[in-house]
């Protein structure tokens, strides 16, 4: 008991000594106030190690382990300075981005602009437009990929317009009554008549060996959507390259098909 | 006698400092911070005898050695602040300096966690036996 006793005054007396030896080491009155507090919190917590221990056991570890938390957790938490290479990475993946959404939005307008401007100059039922469009952005101006337009499957037997079209039919299709787009009929008025809608649209075309050429390429196209070409394409060329001056043969023009079974192309 | 080559070598500086200033007050600025960085890293040796001779008094009275550590760890928080604290008030930006000794004070406030966590814990431990 007397020596418990003796170590727990020594203990008080040591850290009093302790704090008063750090008062006198201190530099300047402005922190002395807060390391006089903690100096306080230590001689407290001396003070009270009896009662402590009597009521919680064994205190130490569990201080000592606070501590070690409290010691180790900067590093892990300590805030890393970047480096050059690293700004210069996060800028180039930055304008990267950048670069893709104007990009992306580019193309969302083009290609809007381009469906609104298909749908009004030749009456067809435009479903989508992407376009693609390729290049940097910075040391070339981006420059046209590809135009891809999908047709509706639902065809209006609207006006075919553009006036200035050569009118010659294309040979060999054999469409069944509103489908394969454009019928060459050269009706003159421009206004668009409501359109029934179909429901599964078949479509039969023979294929035309002459243009066959190049239309085996894009003969891979999708599943439910089939290549058009002729005089449909023609029209929708033509306007792309009058308003964009999109080259015809970035061109692709495809119809959906209504089941996706039926795939050809109309020539 | 250390103190006198410390005394000659602040006497000099502040001379050299008073026929600097008037042409460049750059160079006088950097004078007053290298040496007091010198001196500065001169003493800090002779704290380190001060610091074992603590050491040696908290382990014969048996205290926790955290306790030590935590007090060593303040009394460099409160050197260091200072002093950047001073060379960024010598030239003449206070308010910046007075953000160091913020800094500093947090830190050392921060130390006190731990110790305050425990005292509390043991507080509220006493409060059912009491009631």
């Amino acid at each position: 008991m007397l020596a418990w006793l003796a170590t727990w005054l020594k203990q008080i007396i040591a850290v009093v000594l302790l704090a008063g030896l750090i008062d006198l080491l201190l530099p300047n009155k402005t922190m002395q106030r807060y390391v006089r507090l903690v100096a306080g919190l230590i001689i407290l917590l001396t003070l009270l190690s009896p009662i402590i221990r009597l009521l919680q056991g064994d205190f130490d570890t569990r201080l000592n382990a606070s501590f070690e938390n409290w010691l180790k957790a900067p590093p892990s938490k300590e805030f890393k300075m970047p480096t050059l290479e690293d700004i210069q990475r996060d800028a180039d993946a930055l304008r990267r981005k950048q670069e893709a959404a104007a990009a992306a939005l580019t193309e969302k307008q083009l290609a809007a602009a381009m469906s609104e401007a298909l749908e009004r100059g030749t009456g067809l039922q435009v479903m989508s437009v992407s376009v693609r469009l390729e290049g940097d952005g910075k040391t070339e101006p981006a420059s046209l990929q590809g135009v891809e337009v999908t047709l509706d499957s639902m065809e209006d037997n609207g006006a075919e317009v553009d006036p200035g079209a050569s009118d010659h039919s294309p040979g060999g299709t054999d469409t069944d009554s509103k489908s394969a787009g454009t019928s060459a009929t050269p009706d003159s008025n421009k206004e668009v008549q409501p359109v029934e809608p179909v429901d599964s649209v078949s479509v039969f075309v023979q294929v035309d060996p002459d243009d066959s050429d190049d239309a085996d390429a894009r003969q891979t196209a999708d599943k439910g959507y089939s290549l058009v070409d002729g005089r449909t394409a023609e029209v929708i060329r033509r306007v792309l390259n009058e308003g964009w001056s999109v080259p015809p043969d970035l061109v692709r023009v495809r119809i959906a098909t209504g089941d996706g079974s039926s795939t050809g192309r109309a020539s | 006698m250390e103190i006198i080559q410390i005394v000659g070598l602040g006497l000099i500086t502040t001379i050299l400092i008073l026929v600097v200033r008037e042409q460049k007050p750059m160079f006088a600025f950097l004078l007053a911070a290298f040496t007091g960085l010198f001196i500065f890293l001169y003493m800090i040796g002779k704290i380190e005898t001060v610091i074992s001779v603590l050491e040696q008094l908290a382990d014969r009275s048996g205290i926790p050695s955290i306790y030590l550590k935590t007090i060593l760890k303040i009394i460099g928080i409160a050197y260091i602040a200072e002093f950047g604290a001073q060379i960024v008030r010598d030239a003449g930006q206070e308010s910046v300096a007075s953000k160091i000794e913020f800094a500093g004070k947090v830190l050392i406030l921060v130390m006190a966690v731990p110790i305050i966590g425990v005292i509390v814990e043991t507080v509220i431990g006493l409060l059912p036996a009491g009631s």
